[in-house]
């Protein structure tokens, strides 16, 4: 029940992640192809500021942390996914239990490492770094 | 009488969520560790106006993009859907939801290919 529940909240989370990120992706490109424009026209502040007014967005701390939402987000539904393949093709239905106590463990662990990473980039981050 | 939602494929589309996202756990977490993580050259690059359209002028960039817009884009519309037909009881309503999800999810796959291509 936990598990489905969570698949679902992380899958519709994730849908509505990958919604805005499509469109900002497209604006991060066109930022670029601006900014290196400008760049060839001898313009270099304006590049300059046509780059951060796109790439800016990444820096700013409330999304470095959702970020790091977005990352619990998917691995839980990666590693979910894969228990719900075995459970489905690989006759896990044996292992129920287990398999459930791997999930969690595995989703825990590698948020563990590659979270506490983002962090660090993220405490970088609140002190002005790239 | 039959239920309204009884129309959809479920058998086909049960078997479609575990192929895609089986490719999908590959292709999102290698997503993540080059664009969210900055795990290879060529995100170290990417941090550049001139990175960045370095890698759309990359063929293996656009490709595994392309592959990725495939994959995820029906895999979430179908999840979508799947919470449209389990939470909204009204039919008018469900049926709305369903189209609504159809559209947005080809608005992104069209908008997403046209950011490779064009």
């Amino acid at each position: 029940m936990l598990a489905w529940l969570g698949h679902r909240l992380s899958g519709a989370a994730l849908m509505f992640y990958l919604f805005l990120h499509i469109f900002a992706t497209r604006e991060l490109l066109m930022g670029a192809r601006k900014a290196v424009e400008l760049k060839a026209n001898g313009d270099i502040a304006g590049a300059e500021a046509a780059w951060h007014a796109v790439y800016g967005f990444v820096l700013n701390p409330i999304v470095g942390l959702g970020e790091i939402l977005l990352l619990a987000a998917v691995l839980y539904h990666a590693v979910n996914g894969l228990r719900v393949m075995a459970v489905d093709f690989f006759g896990g239905a044996r292992y129920q239990k287990q398999l459930w106590i791997a999930t969690v463990a595995a989703t825990a662990a590698l948020f563990a490492v590659f979270g506490g990473l983002m962090f660090i980039h993220w405490l970088h981050l609140l002190q002005g770094g790239v | 009488m039959r239920p309204a939602e009884a129309k959809r494929p479920y058998t086909f589309w049960w078997f479609f969520q575990r192929f895609t996202g089986l490719f999908l756990v590959i292709f999102l977490l290698a997503h993540m560790a080059v664009a969210h993580f900055k795990m290879s050259e060529f995100s170290a690059t990417s941090l550049t106006p001139e990175g960045v359209l370095a890698r759309y002028g990359d063929p293996f960039f656009l490709l595994f993009y392309a592959l990725f817009l495939i994959l995820a884009i029906p895999h979430g519309v179908n999840g979508i859907l799947n919470l449209v037909d389990d939470y909204i009881r009204h039919d008018g309503w469900r049926t709305a939801a369903t189209w609504i999800t159809w559209a947005c999810g080809l608005l992104i796959f069209v908008y997403g290919m046209l950011t490779l291509v064009v």
